[in-house]
């Protein structure tokens, strides 16, 4: 056993007491010992708890009590989900001691599936910026090439997973923060429809657009943890009360008759992509059709309009947040975070309230797409991975990305692999669709995973 | 020939936002972030360059208003 494991695979065995949660969580922690000197993907390893959280696990299936499928599963939190008697610090100088009395609902709600916590993950600082090496921490490393950057700012999520030093882990994502490292690091990352997940008990960058969601090595997995991850909860103010499927179960549904939409234009004519991901999307349009789904071209409001609708909102909520700690422990933050979250101070009311307008006119032109359409596809990133000096700090300025309209228009999108460029780093796609149909997104993405395997390979470090 | 862009703010324009934001800055920080701030210049006219209609394009603010379908 190499730990290497999906969380489907493991519970299999975990359910018929081939493996040991105990045994399970030493083996992820020995990969830690082994692998995270080099990764940086954890800020804080919590081997007691998750040994503690291990025998639990161990000591229901051993009872004959019915087991589910995260019981005695490893996992780890991105550190800005508070996690009780846990230091959680958003990677950031300014909360360096900072324990919380509570979990972030998302948390305990996996606590509570029986997952063993095996600690915190590094990330951008606050969930914004990065790769940062003025920090108390390292940045985390690309495990397909340590030189490599991970994307953010769910950094340590994506390397952990990709290395297989959890089964799956927790990600935010306001601008692609999970998206971004999933397609980077060749794991598959789920941001849910705007509300799904409870956002309470996790460090805000901008409310009206983060989304907490799962990562994990397969779209399988994605919809094991999002089910004991999704539901509303009355502590956020945004939670969406809806009945929740069984994501797991939807994903066996045949896709044949799902009419796919193709975001071409985002990719070949509002920004531009590598040669290598143009070939991916085009070989996953030929994949969709041979499992009978219909895939026809479709225009969005043009790339730049959602990035720049998405990054004035986040800025000026990002800013309107941090003000205070702007004021008067400007010194504590690290250079990324500080000089962008300060453009905020540039902003007026009428221009935020100018990009809220038009994210209600970007959102009518997504729902008009969504009646003709039940998915979309689209490019997730321009590239794999670039090395870690080719990161500039007010790069995410300068060009929009792929994954701000899903943000801007509160729908499920999900990263996954789609092959390798010529050196031999993972490149990601992207699957969308309509507000809280999340479990047709993750079915087309499972069946994608399934046909063409390209999840069976994993970095040559692990 | 086509006339260069005009800077969205000049440099003591981005100094005076950036005092009332009560924010530290050095000199060498405060030549680049103005610099910089050109990219969110160029965002902010994108955004207000965006059609809109005052009746009936409410701002999305989806605080106790999650998207529907």
């Amino acid at each position: 056993m190499t730990g290497a494991l999906t969380i489907a695979a493991a519970a299999d065995l975990i359910a018929r007491r081939k493996l040991s949660p105990v045994e399970l969580t030493k083996m992820q922690l020995d990969r830690i010992a082994r692998l995270d000197p080099t990764l940086h993907a954890f800020v804080c390893v919590t081997a007691e708890r998750a040994l503690a959280d291990a025998k639990k696990a161990e000591a229901t299936i051993m009872a004959g009590k019915s087991a589910g499928p995260l019981l005695g599963i490893p996992i780890a939190h991105k550190d800005i989900f508070n996690t009780r008697g846990i230091p959680t610090t958003a990677h950031s100088r300014l909360l360096q001691n900072h324990v919380p009395e509570n979990d972030a609902t998302v948390a305990a709600r996996l606590a509570d599936a029986g997952t063993v916590m095996l600690g915190k993950l590094a990330a951008h600082e606050f969930a914004w910026g990065g790769p940062s090496f003025d920090l108390p921490w390292p940045p985390a490393r690309n495990p397909w090439d340590p030189a490599c950057f991970t994307g953010g700012s769910s950094s340590g999520s994506g390397a952990a997973v990709a290395a297989g030093l959890v089964l799956g882990c927790t990600g935010s994502d306001t601008g692609g923060s999970i998206r971004m490292p999933a397609s980077l690091c060749g794991v598959s990352g789920f941001k849910p429809s705007y509300g799904l997940c409870s956002a309470a008990g996790v460090f805000p960058l901008a409310p009206t657009l983060d989304h907490p969601g799962p990562m994990a090595w397969t779209v399988e997995d994605c919809a094991i943890l999002l089910q004991a991850m999704a539901g509303h909860d009355p502590q956020d103010p945004a939670s969406a009360d809806r009945t929740l499927l069984d994501y797991r179960r939807e994903l066996e549904r045949p896709i044949s008759g799902l009419r796919i939409g193709f975001v071409r234009h985002f990719h070949e004519d509002d920004a531009s992509v590598s040669d290598a991901v143009k070939r991916a999307l085009n070989d996953a349009v030929v994949v969709f059709r041979s499992l009978g789904a219909e895939v026809r071209d479709v225009a969005l409001p043009h790339l730049a309009d959602w990035g720049a609708c998405g990054m004035i909102i986040l800025v000026a909520e990002a800013h309107a947040l941090h003000e205070k700690w702007l004021k008067t422990r400007i010194h504590e933050y690290g250079e990324i975070f500080r000089d962008r979250v300060a453009m905020g101070a540039l902003l007026s009311a009428a221009d935020y309230l100018a990009a809220q307008r038009m994210r209600t006119e970007l959102c009518k032109a997504f729902a008009e797409v969504m009646r003709n359409v039940d998915l979309l596809l689209c490019a997730a990133m321009p590239d794999g991975a670039p090395a870690m000096g080719e990161v500039t700090k007010m790069g995410t300025f300068e060009k929009p990305n792929f994954s701000f309209p899903f943000n801007v228009a509160g729908a499920p999108a999900l990263a996954l692999r789609a092959g390798f460029n010529d050196r031999g780093m993972p490149l990601g796609m992207q699957l969308a669709g309509r507000p809280f149909e999340d479990a047709a997104v993750l079915r087309a993405g499972y069946q994608y995973e399934r046909a063409t395997g390209w999840v069976r390979q994993r970095p040559a470090m692990t | 020939m086509a006339e260069p862009p005009k800077p969205w703010m000049t440099r003591e324009q981005f100094v005076a936002a950036m005092q009332r934001a009560g924010l530290t800055l050095a000199t060498r920080q405060i030549d680049e972030l103005h610099r910089a701030s050109e990219h969110i210049g160029n965002l902010v006219n994108r955004v207000h360059a965006f059609e809109t209609d005052p009746l009936t394009s409410a701002p999305a603010i989806m605080f106790k208003r999650p998207l529907a379908p």
